[in-house]
């Protein structure tokens, strides 16, 4: 009787073993899924990071078109202008050009401001001197900090004196974006040059339990 | 301690091995561990084949999908890399190195990115996916295809460097139901893009795409 009973016990114990059986594999479907995406995102922020530093108009349509082909499956819908198309398609390229403001920088404001806080109230921070977005700028905003859309022109650009002037311009400072440990010389160095940097988000890989689709990001300097 | 074992009794006491009439009720199973019950009834024979059978097809099932989704990855991630490397690559190739190669640029690049595709792009079939574009703005900023023009290679314009609609075999077939499995190819597509290196040696830009 007792090993009549134990027909079909292997079948039984292997139906219970795909309760964690399942999971796992989806959940490593979903895993690997999502690093496919992350490599995608760090790829997409790369090649539109080097293009930015090397003054490519990615306020131009056709410039838009080419990084929505490289974003590929991760569906960048291409535009034309600065702010990118809000809640269209499931990524976004922020490109922001940076810069520090010295003494000099305030003196090339129109007019001239004096070298103090008081006047240019931006001495001695990093700011944004330039901003475009590409693809759905609802989707993420930069870790960086968001100048004001009044303040970016037609091309991204933001002027010397909004650049001194308007504290909104100001990198954000809580972000540990620049290495603290950096030598005072080649920090002054640093200072005197822009600093281009990429970010790219893009919608995760969604399977929900195993892969509830988290924003992949990636952050690139150039 | 592992030894030979006789079908036990009922009364689960050990048979005497002369014991008479026991030859069609009894078989003897060998390499079972002492004191454990690995003996079978002559009417159970192969049912543990059988139930063996039914939990390792759904279990090879899900190993199959499971190697074919990490293939995948590994395959675009792999032609993801080989591109991009094929894009580095040639937006800095001069007009001297092609001469040395007694080639062009698209050829160049084309070989760099089979070279860099661990294997995948190897075959003329495979070869033929990859695709080196050139593309430049017209006075809209619309994007324009310059692959025709004799200086489509020059910068500023954008050298693109795409792998399109690669045909990406299983390597195991999916078993997805009894009958038949699947062993139909994934489409992969990737592309890396950059802006041409200014040069005053450019090299013969050959037949893109």
């Amino acid at each position: 009787m007792r090993r009549k009973l134990k027909r079909g016990g292997a079948a039984v114990e292997f139906a219970l073993s795909l309760i964690v059986l399942i999971p796992l594999l989806l959940g490593v479907v979903g895993l690997g899924l999502s690093l496919l995406r992350q490599m995608l995102t760090v790829q997409l922020a790369r090649d539109a990071g080097s293009m930015s530093a090397r003054k490519i108009d990615f306020t131009a349509s056709g410039n838009q078109q080419i990084l929505s082909q490289i974003a590929g499956s991760l569906s960048l819908t291409a535009g034309s202008g600065t702010g990118g198309t809000a809640g269209s398609g499931n990524s976004v390229v922020i490109l922001s050009t940076m810069e520090y403001v010295s003494a000099s920088v305030c003196g090339q404001a129109t007019p001239a401001l004096a070298a103090d806080t008081t006047h240019c109230p931006n001495l001695g921070s990093w700011v944004f001197a330039k901003r475009i977005v590409v693809g759905n700028s609802t989707l993420a905003y930069s870790s960086l900090g968001t100048p004001p859309s009044t303040i970016i022109a037609s091309d991204g650009t933001i002027s010397i004196n909004n650049q001194c002037l308007t504290k909104a311009d100001q990198v954000n400072s809580s972000n540990p974006w620049i290495n603290p440990n950096i030598p005072a010389a080649d920090l002054a160095v640093l200072q005197t040059q822009p600093i281009y940097v990429s970010e790219a988000v893009a919608s995760g890989f969604q399977m929900p339990p195993f892969s509830r689709g988290t924003l992949t990001y990636a952050q690139l300097y150039f | 301690m592992r030894e030979n074992c006789w079908l036990p009794a009922e009364d689960g006491a050990r048979p005497a091995e002369n014991r008479a009439g026991t030859a069609g009720r009894y078989r003897l199973v060998r390499g079972v561990r002492s004191g454990q019950s690995g003996l079978r009834r002559v009417g159970q024979r192969g049912a543990e084949i059988l139930e063996f059978t039914f939990t390792v097809i759904p279990l090879l099932a899900l190993v199959t999908v499971l190697v074919d989704v990490g293939w995948g990855i590994f395959a675009k991630a792999t032609l993801q890399w080989a591109a991009h490397q094929g894009l580095r690559y040639g937006i800095t190739v001069t007009g001297t190195q092609a001469a040395k190669a007694n080639s062009d640029l698209t050829t160049m690049v084309k070989s760099f990115v089979q070279s860099e595709s661990l294997g995948l792009l190897s075959s003329s079939s495979a070869a033929a996916c990859i695709h080196v574009n050139f593309y430049g703005l017209d006075s809209t900023g619309a994007l324009v295809n310059v692959d025709s023009s004799g200086t489509g290679n020059y910068s500023p314009n954008l050298m693109q460097v795409s792998v399109d609609k690669y045909q990406l075999p299983a390597l195991i077939p999916r078993i997805y139901n009894f009958a038949v499995a699947d062993t139909a190819p994934t489409t992969i597509s990737v592309a890396a893009a950059d802006e041409v290196e200014p040069s005053n040696d450019p090299p013969p830009m050959g037949p893109a795409p």
